[in-house]
């Protein structure tokens, strides 16, 4: 029970950490070598959700095959943190945490924008309505300012500039381009629209 | 005395012929006992072999379906297509380890294939027919406990191989 709901959990920061709802620090180790003799390999990651800090890091360590022979093997540590930056609770390993460590390695690098910089993709939103078959409103601005990092993630909602119609199910279609590509997603009203 | 000395062989012989007799039982037995190890250190043998390669697959499809997670209604296909490789990864795996060792591994091959046998249409309108059936659709929660199953037995088969790799030694 209790690791169904850690796994729970991991699933949980990775779909955050993916959707950009939350943001991972990286440092620079102040002490390679941690109490353990295990060695810590690249930087530590830290992350805030309600109030309680949680750090990621990739380490290494022995495994002793029998008295004397050892192999060396990399995991990675998942941590509760107190106030102080100590720490409070180490979750048990996981492969769902080197999983967890790509996607955040991934986000604080930037390194999708930077390719995308390089290759010179940029997603623009050409036409964007948020309509009933009676009534529309033009929604491709408010689109357009939503759009991060080549990416756009919005819920299809009157959030987005109010209600065309009210009590009429709406839809949101969407006209776009990335890198001159010319596409069209068309999603129902509470649905998510991702990009591209 | 001669005929006591003819006896006393006749019955050493019989003696000779019964414990022969045993031995002969008892070696089948072990030789039948020793077959059953033999093709146990030939499974675990190819095992050892293949299973870095293994892990190496299951480790691609977890990451990509990871990635796939947060939006799995849209990228639903693309989980299929992952977790249909899965499945041929574990059947592989099935057949050189005892199902004993792992734990998650035909849990998880049942789960899976549940999933992708499910021909529900996700962003399609529920027709009658399927309610009547009571069809479901494939929740959110089904995909992700899929994942948690595919995570425990990729750290499962790392533990269960450095296990072996200590026992070898």
């Amino acid at each position: 029970m209790k690791n169904q709901k850690f796994a729970q959990f991991v699933v949980k920061l990775i779909k955050l950490t993916r959707s950009n709802e939350i943001t991972w620090d990286s440092f620079a180790p102040k002490n390679e070598e941690l109490l353990s003799g295990e060695i810590v390999i690249d930087k530590i990651y830290e992350t805030s959700i309600n109030h309680k800090s949680f750090r990621l890091y990739r380490y290494k360590l022995k495994l002793y095959i029998d008295e004397y022979n050892f192999e060396w093997d990399q995991r990675i540590r998942l941590e509760l943190l107190d106030a102080f930056g100590n720490t409070d609770y180490e979750f048990d390993y996981d492969n769902s945490l080197d999983d967890l460590y790509e996607i955040v390695r991934e986000q604080t690098s930037n390194v999708i924008n930077i390719i995308d910089d390089i290759l010179g993709v940029k997603l623009e939103i050409i036409e964007a309505k948020y309509y009933t078959p009676q009534k529309f409103i033009d929604v491709s601005l408010q689109l357009q300012n939503r759009v991060s990092n080549n990416r756009l993630v919005i819920d299809a909602a009157n959030i987005i500039a109010g209600d065309p119609e009210n009590g009429v199910p709406k839809k949101l279609k969407v006209r776009y381009s990335i890198s001159g590509e010319i596409f069209e997603k068309e999603v129902n009203e509470g649905e998510t629209l991702v990009l591209p | 005395m001669w005929a006591k000395f003819v006896t006393f062989i006749h019955d050493i012989s019989d003696w000779l012929e019964a414990l022969g007799f045993i031995a002969g039982i008892i070696t089948v037995v072990k030789v039948f006992f020793l077959n059953n190890d033999v093709k146990k250190l030939q499974t675990k043998h190819l095992f050892q072999v293949r299973v870095d390669e293994h892990v190496k697959d299951l480790k691609t499809s977890s990451r990509k379906i990871s990635k796939l997670l947060g939006n799995f209604q849209i990228n639903l296909r693309e989980i299929k297509i992952e977790i249909a490789k899965c499945i041929e990864y574990c059947n592989s795996i099935k057949k050189k380890v005892s199902t004993k060792d792992l734990d998650n591994l035909l849990p998880l091959i049942k789960k899976m294939k549940k999933l992708i046998k499910n021909k529900i249409d996700n962003n399609a309108r529920v027709t009658k027919f399927q309610v009547f059936f009571r069809f479901k659709a494939i929740s959110e929660s089904e995909v992700d406990e899929v994942y948690q199953l595919l995570s425990s037995l990729i750290t499962e088969i790392e533990n269960f191989n450095n296990d072996l790799k200590k026992a070898i030694k």
